[in-house]
């Protein structure tokens, strides 16, 4: 039990968020939609969104990725993911 | 994260995903390992940026994902140097500049002095050239020691003389004796072998006298006149009964202070006269390059005087370009004569006097009392009269008993 539990906390995704400027993501699954007002994640067990103006990825690889812009509100949806 | 500066170097491209789903491709793209970067939806396409070998080997994500590519953008070192692929001019003339520089970073171009009032720029110019340092030269074979030497050589009243190189640039640095009245030992006929007496070159009164070397023959209080022995090279020799046994001859050396009366004067006309430069009528412009010159010139030599400044462009502090000119203007002058005013004749005597005494102060010459009159006539403007000043007194010259048994002998 103990150990499938941080199993599970190793494969969460970690958010870096520096005020409202920047967003760094790991542990993600992939991309769901990109726009400039709405970013949404993939995570493992749900989906991530993040919602603000003028996003863009900074730089988007396997491991990490990094949303600039204004951001107004990072949401948890619920669905998807294993 | 790739630097900007560095990712000049590498081939970058923008790049359009149309139709299709732009989000699996990125997707695809990033599980595959390629570095997607500035990934932003405009309007209805979505852009993003990577290297040129990766969208080379995305094909076949674009494919799975329905996606159309479109470069939109080129960047990079690889695409300025294929776009200009046959401009081989440029990379010619930049290969060329680079040589030249280098060239003339190797070579001498300029001597600057520091110090020092007697001694011009010109004279050290002159004199390095005699040793074949001038402009243009290599500066691996200057050799500095050898150059200190020949200025120490050539002008006995510099005390100092440095002589650096710093990047193209010569620095010579000197420091002159002050004090130094021109005369060398040749010229006054005291040698370091020969002895000296001390002479008094005015009438005084002794103030004080401390004698170090010598035999004094005056003292305190007493009236000396111009070419009298103050203090003699000549030192008899006794022996223990206080008999005079023989002579020694040395240089003569004390301190000696007097106070001597020195009559001023001074005159000059009672107007002046004022220059201005008329219309400009010359004009010349020279252009140097390396040690030659040439000049073109327009009605010089009618033109009275010709003003003008050089320009010596410097790539770097240290580095001038073996490149200057000068534009001169030439012009007639208009003199104007007029009567000088109360304040002028005021301020002229003022300046003279100040002059007077700061020569005095640097001889150590103390003024005990003065008794100067300014006369204004006509035409001349004179200050007279005279002056009592307490200073040192005593010159050396070759002693007369020496150069007497000389003589004899």
């Amino acid at each position: 039990m103990g150990k499938e539990k941080s199993g599970h906390a190793e494969r969460e995704s970690i958010l870096l968020l520096t005020g409202q400027l920047s967003l760094q993501a790991e542990n993600y699954r992939g991309i769901l939609e990109v726009t400039p007002e709405r970013i949404v994640l993939q995570a493992r067990r749900a989906q991530i969104a993040i919602l603000g103006q003028n996003l863009q990825m900074e730089y988007y690889a396997r491991e990490e990725l990094r949303i600039v812009g204004r951001i107004s509100r990072v949401e948890f949806l619920q669905g998807g993911g294993v | 994260m790739i630097l900007k500066p560095v990712r000049f170097f590498s081939a970058e491209v923008l790049v359009e995903l149309h139709g299709g789903s732009p989000e699996r491709f990125l997707n695809l793209c990033a599980a595959r390992g390629l570095f997607l970067r500035k990934v932003r939806r405009e309007a209805e396409e979505c852009q993003c940026t990577m290297t040129a070998e990766e969208y080379l080997s995305c094909r076949p994500m674009a494919r799975k994902s329905r996606v159309r590519l479109h470069v939109a953008r080129r960047r990079g070192l690889p695409f300025l140097l294929f776009r200009y692929r046959r401009r081989w001019g440029i990379p010619a003339g930049a290969i060329l500049a680079l040589g030249i520089l280098f060239f003339c970073s190797t070579r001498l171009w300029d001597i600057e002095l520091a110090g020092g009032s007697r001694h011009t720029l010109d004279q050290f110019t002159a004199l390095f050239a005699e040793y074949q340092v001038e402009a243009g030269m290599p500066l691996d074979e200057i050799v500095c020691g050898d150059l200190e030497e020949a200025v120490r050589n050539a002008y006995p009243d510099i005390l100092w003389v440095s002589v650096q190189k710093s990047g193209c640039i010569l620095k010579v640095q000197v420091r002159e004796n002050e004090r130094w009245s021109g005369e060398t030992e040749a010229d006054s006929g005291v040698t370091s072998a020969s002895a000296t007496d001390l002479v008094a070159e005015t009438d005084g009164v002794i103030e004080q006298i401390v004698t170090r070397q010598g035999t004094p023959l005056v003292a305190a209080g007493d009236a000396v006149t111009a070419g009298q022995v103050l203090v003699s090279g000549l030192v008899p020799m006794e022996d223990d009964a206080g008999e005079e046994t023989g002579s020694l001859f040395v240089h003569a050396d004390a301190d000696i202070t007097a106070v001597t009366v020195e009559e001023f004067h001074w005159e000059r006309e009672v107007t002046g006269e004022t220059v201005a430069f008329g219309a400009p009528t010359a004009f010349a412009f020279s252009l140097s390059v390396g040690t030659q010159r040439v000049t073109l010139s327009l009605e010089e030599e009618a033109a009275q005087v010709m003003l003008g400044s050089w320009c010596s462009p410097k790539l770097f502090s240290c580095l001038p370009l073996p490149v200057s000119c000068e534009v001169r203007v030439g012009s007639s002058l208009i003199y104007t004569r007029r009567f000088l005013t109360e304040a002028e004749i005021e301020a002229l005597c003022q300046a003279e006097w100040e002059e007077y005494t700061e020569n005095l102060q640097e001889k150590d010459v103390q003024i005990q009392e003065k008794d100067v009159k300014v006369t204004v006539g006509n035409l001349w403007l004179r200050m007279d009269g005279t002056v009592t000043l307490l200073g040192p007194i005593g010159e050396e010259k070759a002693s007369e008993e020496q150069t007497e048994e000389k003589e004899n002998e």
